[in-house]
């Protein structure tokens, strides 16, 4: 990869977009009936994705800050909604899988991360965020209004 | 589960966060834990960026709890600073950071505005020694210049003008920034080094904006918290920002036109008179008004 500087931004996205696809998976299986097991598996599947999306952003030569694209911005959002939705940041009920690899590669991530909201975004409250698709509205109602 | 943690950030604003909607209190989450890791790591212009969307800032609950989450990162961030400039271990990217919340404090969206001017507002007088940086004290000056540009440009020029101006920089062994006036579509880009990556856009300032806006009390109490400070000036000798005054001042000389006021050079002067070089200390500034700088003849 590092002789490659040109597929960088490529692979970011193609992983960013995993991350998002593998959160509404998790999303879908716990409204579904998902053993505890099951669903433990699947939420370190995606803390370990972390891992490499801080390796790609760790090349001094990439900086997805620069002139990022509203794709980008876009995936990046989704990645950070995602994190939060399953406690990843930090927060009192931090996720079991998140260990100290991961929460320093979260905070090498933020460091990195570009504006996750654009200024010419038009109507950003109905449509990155009411009708955004990785953020499955069953779900999301569950977790919100259940005490911690 | 994320609305009670969401209410124990900003508890005040209990009432607002019922209203919203759970996708809404993601965001908001998001928010406050992406800015708190970032401004954890020196990176703490970001938060501005939030208050940009006309959408967001429409939405009259949702801004509001966002108001409280951005206090509630600055005060995170400056208990942070505090502690680290004890142990002399500031983050690198500080001066930087600095000078992205100055050039946001002139965004044309007043939020964004209010909230840039506040952060940094609170960081120098909380942290007076983050003054004791060249390139922030040439950014100030720079953003002066430019905004005087802007307001002449306002009554000179009648179709899209395009001003370029050359102006020094900071670290001296990196090119000099260009920095391009636009009025046209009523944005200022403004490309340097430590600014490319922001792509900021300015609002062009009216000559009223200028004069009587809070950008210029807080451009002012900068400048005079660099002069006046005790701390400054046990940090930086009046030799040394009489240097830094002067570097600023040596490369204007070279590039002032007729009926062409630069306002920060001009300031540098004004300040720089005032500096006793034999003592190596600072002198009290005149409150001189504001239209005999903008007004020299």
């Amino acid at each position: 990869m590092n002789r490659r500087p040109d597929f960088y931004s490529v692979y970011l996205l193609e992983i960013l977009a995993l991350f998002a696809d593998k959160g509404v998976a998790i999303q879908t299986a716990a409204t579904a009936n998902t053993t505890d097991i099951e669903m433990k598996n699947l939420m370190e599947e995606l803390c370990s994705l972390l891992l490499p999306i801080d390796a790609l952003l760790d090349h001094k030569d990439f900086d997805p800050n620069y002139n990022p694209s509203s794709l980008l911005t876009t995936r990046f959002r989704n990645m950070w909604f995602i994190c939060v939705l399953f406690n990843f940041t930090p927060s009192p009920q931090r996720a079991s899988c998140m260990t100290d690899w991961h929460i320093g590669a979260l905070s090498r991530i933020a460091e990195k991360t570009p504006p996750i909201v654009l200024e010419e975004a038009y109507d950003f409250i109905t449509t990155d965020l009411e009708f955004n698709p990785v953020l499955r509205e069953d779900y999301l109602e569950m977790v919100c209004w259940i005490a911690p | 589960m994320h609305k009670s943690t969401l209410t124990k950030y900003i508890p005040l604003k209990a009432s607002d966060i019922k209203a919203l909607i759970p996708a809404q209190v993601v965001f908001l989450l998001t928010i406050h834990d992406l800015e708190t890791m970032r401004s954890s790591r020196g990176y703490v212009a970001s938060i501005t960026t939030y208050f940009l969307n006309k959408g967001i800032n429409s939405r009259e609950s949702l801004s509001s709890c966002m108001d409280s989450i951005a206090e509630k990162v600055m005060r995170g961030c400056l208990n942070e600073l505090n502690t680290r400039v004890m142990q002399h271990a500031l983050p690198v990217t500080i001066s930087s950071e600095l000078q992205n919340l100055l050039v946001a404090s002139c965004h044309r969206i007043a939020r964004a505005r209010d909230i840039a001017g506040k952060y940094l507002h609170r960081m120098i007088t909380s942290l007076p020694s983050l003054m004791c940086d060249e390139p922030l004290v040439c950014a100030i000056l720079e953003v002066l210049t430019l905004l005087r540009h802007a307001c002449e440009g306002e009554y000179t020029d009648e179709v899209c003008p395009i001003l370029h101006l050359r102006l020094v920089l900071l670290n001296a062994s990196s090119t000099i920034p260009t920095i391009t006036l636009h009025r046209q579509d009523r944005t200022l880009r403004l490309s340097s080094p430590i600014h490319m990556r922001l792509a900021t856009k300015f609002w062009c300032y009216s000559t009223k904006m200028l004069t009587n806006g809070s950008l210029w009390a807080l451009v002012v109490h900068l400048l005079k918290s660099v002069v006046r400070c005790r701390y400054v000036q046990q940090a930086l000798s009046g030799d040394c920002l009489s240097f830094y005054f002067q570097k600023y001042l040596a490369f204007h000389e070279s590039i002032i036109l007729p009926d062409v006021t630069e306002l920060g050079a001009a300031l540098a002067l004004q300040y720089a008179c005032r500096i006793q070089p034999d003592e190596g200390s600072i002198g009290e500034v005149a409150n001189t008004g504001l239209w005999a700088v903008l007004n020299p003849n």
